[in-house]
């Protein structure tokens, strides 16, 4: 009991972390100090989420992350961190967050499914995708 | 206790110098003392011959001591020149340097009478008030010029801003020996140029005659740091802009000019220099080019910047194949900084890049036509991107570093598929590159202050923070001896980093030099540091003495 109920806010506050991060407006970050740019406006759905041994419950770090488009046309990578976690600033509003596929793989690892849970019905709201995977 | 450690430092020294005057006696040795130090260490002391265009400096050790290699100084007069911050050379001017003999000399400094003309960007940027976020934006004016002169400025809010945008409406390869303007208009936001201009009218001296704020400065090298001799080569005109530098096997050095329309090449022997002119592709557009890349045939390709296009330098017959961008593909901001031939004998292309369209470019050599591709069509579009340092591994697939962003794209040759990775930091701005023969990409993060490896075979990262903040490094290169090597626009310092144990030595260079690609030539033991002096109009070899 004790355990989920961490878990559940564990998966809260990511949720918040991700949108945050997600929010900020961006001042200098890119280009020249003077033509940079203030906000992604343009951002679709971010994905983030864990991914996680099936057999034994626990995050798993180092993992190969991969947002990919159905069409083959374009993917994202990265790598879930100590925590097991990982996130994904995500594509342009113009693409379909259902034509995104998330994938993870690691070493010695089979992937065995990706749990999805939109957070909310706003088309570019973060996405959250667990990965279940197990050790071979 | 005492007096015994120092008697037996005493003999230790004596017979080190003894063995020293068998083997390889100086040409020129002495002390380096001020009134408040009577043994400066970190002290870089230059030697020029009369009439030479090549200065060597070395690095006064713990003891005060500096001392010439008999091999670097041949007999003749020399003047000096000194290097270390809040000091001046008091005396003596010049050093005689005899045939087969070791001249000595002992080197005083006095008090500098303006140590802030001796402080370099990244000092200004540690003294100067405010937050990180206002800082920022100055990282792109070490472009041009250091930021001396920005503080020693008078402007205030009001009238930094017509100063600001005529600034940004420079091509970025100008240098305050040839200033040259870009043909596009830019158009800045306004409420951008107010926020620096009114930032900046706080850290100059528009409102008192003096900073009222402390100045930080660096500590000069000490211990590893001194075991180091620095050989520059000054370039026949203060124009000529060494941008990208490379060393070939028959040991000339070959450049890229970043703001006149020639290869050059440097005979690092005899300090004898050549040059090579391409053909003007676009009057009345910025000259110079940006990256110098060899090809497999030991050929040099050029990236021609606003004249647009690339450029093939026939080593052998010393002519060139120019590449152009057809003028129904052009812009007035067409632009080309980058070029990456390496495997282009695999597929017949060579990957170059579209600035101002913010992607990718490959030319079929063979029909000298192009194909563009955008690697961030998929992406937010608000967001800005650029292509930059370009590495192709073995099938000819495209390696780039997204220099406006955070991260490093691949580019499939044969389906034009991109794949985006984000650096583990945030706005990293990655920017020049070098693919290792294990499959590593080692490069600068720009913004973040950071050294970094992607592993294109694990596709994973590693960062390293560079130690000195607010250096901002350009450009990352591993040795054959696995030390990562760096250099900047910000501080004159050249960084060598052991990536295995952290370890890193910091070698400050004898005046104002804004690097941009650094080069290591592995055919030497330990390898050889190449790098250009992009504002100074030299080239600089630095030798690392353990």
């Amino acid at each position: 009991m004790k355990a989920s109920r961490r878990s559940a806010r564990s998966v809260l506050f990511a949720a918040s972390a991700a949108l945050s991060l997600a929010l900020s407006p961006n001042a200098f970050a890119g280009g020249s100090g003077l033509d940079g740019f203030d906000e992604d406006e343009d951002r679709g759905s971010p994905f983030f989420g864990e991914v996680k041994d099936i057999k034994s419950g626990k995050s798993v770090e180092d993992a190969r992350v991969v947002a990919e488009l159905s069409s083959g046309g374009a993917s994202l990578v990265t790598r879930s961190d100590a925590e097991g976690r990982y996130r994904i600033a995500g594509f342009g509003k113009d693409i379909n967050p259902d034509d995104v596929i998330i994938s993870c793989t690691k070493e010695g690892y089979k992937s065995i499914d990706t749990i999805r849970n939109r957070l909310s019905n706003d088309p570019n709201a973060p996405i959250e995708v667990d990965c279940l995977i197990e050790k071979q | 206790m005492r007096m015994g450690n120092i008697a037996l430092a005493a003999l230790i020294w004596m017979a080190t110098l003894a063995e020293g005057y068998a083997a390889d006696a100086p040409a020129l040795t002495g002390i380096v003392s001020s009134a408040t130090e009577s043994k400066m260490e970190g002290v870089l002391v230059t030697a020029q011959k009369q009439g030479s265009t090549i200065s060597v400096t070395v690095v006064s050790d713990r003891d005060g001591r500096f001392a010439f290699p008999a091999d670097r100084l041949g007999e003749g007069k020399y003047a000096l020149r000194v290097r270390a911050l809040g000091f001046e050379l008091d005396g003596p001017q010049t050093a005689d340097v005899p045939a087969g003999k070791t001249a000595s000399l002992d080197i005083k400094l006095k008090p500098a009478a303006d140590m802030a003309s001796q402080m370099t960007s990244t000092e200004w940027l540690m003294s100067m008030p405010g937050a990180p976020e206002q800082k920022a934006p100055l990282i792109e004016c070490m472009s041009c010029h250091t930021l001396e002169r920005v503080v020693r400025s008078k402007f205030n809010a009001e009238d930094f801003g017509p100063v600001l945008k005529r600034m940004s409406n420079y091509a970025n390869n100008s240098t305050q020996a040839k200033v040259q303007a870009r043909v596009e208009n830019r158009v800045v936001p306004e409420d951008r140029v107010k926020k620096v201009a009114d930032y900046l009218s706080t850290a100059n001296l528009s409102k008192s005659d003096k900073w009222t704020w402390p100045l930080q400065t660096l500590p000069r090298p000490s211990g590893k740091a001194t075991r180091v001799i620095v050989t520059e080569y000054d370039m026949p005109r203060n124009t000529i802009a060494p941008h990208d530098v490379r060393t070939d096997k028959d040991g000339n050095v070959w450049y890229s000019n970043f703001v006149e329309n020639f290869i050059g090449k440097l005979d690092p022997r005899t300090g004898g220099h050549e040059e090579w002119a391409y053909p003007q592709q676009r009057d009345g557009f910025p000259s110079g080019s940006l990256a110098l890349e060899p090809d497999p045939d030991g050929n040099y390709w050029l990236a021609l910047m606003f004249q647009t296009g690339v450029a093939r330098f026939n080593v052998a017959t010393k002519s060139f194949d120019m590449f152009p961008i057809p003028e129904s593909a052009r812009t007035i901001a067409t632009q080309q900084s980058m070029v990456q031939p390496r495997q282009w004998k695999v597929d017949g292309k060579v990957w170059s890049n579209e600035v101002s369209k913010q992607g990718i470019l490959r030319l079929d050599v063979a029909s000298k036509t192009w194909e563009f591709v955008d690697p961030f069509k998929a992406m937010p579009m608000g967001r800005p991107h650029s292509p930059y340092g370009l590495a192709a591994d073995a099938e000819n697939n495209l390696y780039f570093m997204d220099f406006a962003d955070e991260n490093i794209g691949k580019v499939e040759a044969r389906t034009f598929r991109p794949t985006v990775y984000p650096t583990p930091t945030r706005f990293s701005r990655p920017r020049r590159t070098m693919l290792d023969g294990e499959g590593r990409l080692w490069f600068a993060e720009f913004a973040a202050n950071k050294l970094a490896m992607f592993d294109t075979k694990k596709e994973s990262f590693r960062e390293w923070a560079v130690p000195t903040p607010h250096s901002y490094p350009y450009d990352a290169y591993l040795d054959k001896t696995g030390m990562l090597w760096s250099g900047n626009m910000s501080n004159d310092r050249i960084i060598r980093f052991n990536p295995q144990t952290g370890d890193s030595t910091e070698y400050l260079l004898p005046r104002s030099t804004n690097i941009r690609r650094i080069f290591l030539d592995d055919s030497t033991t330990p390898p050889t540091f190449w790098a250009g002096n992009n504002h100074g109009a030299s080239i600089l070899k630095l030798e690392v003495l353990d």
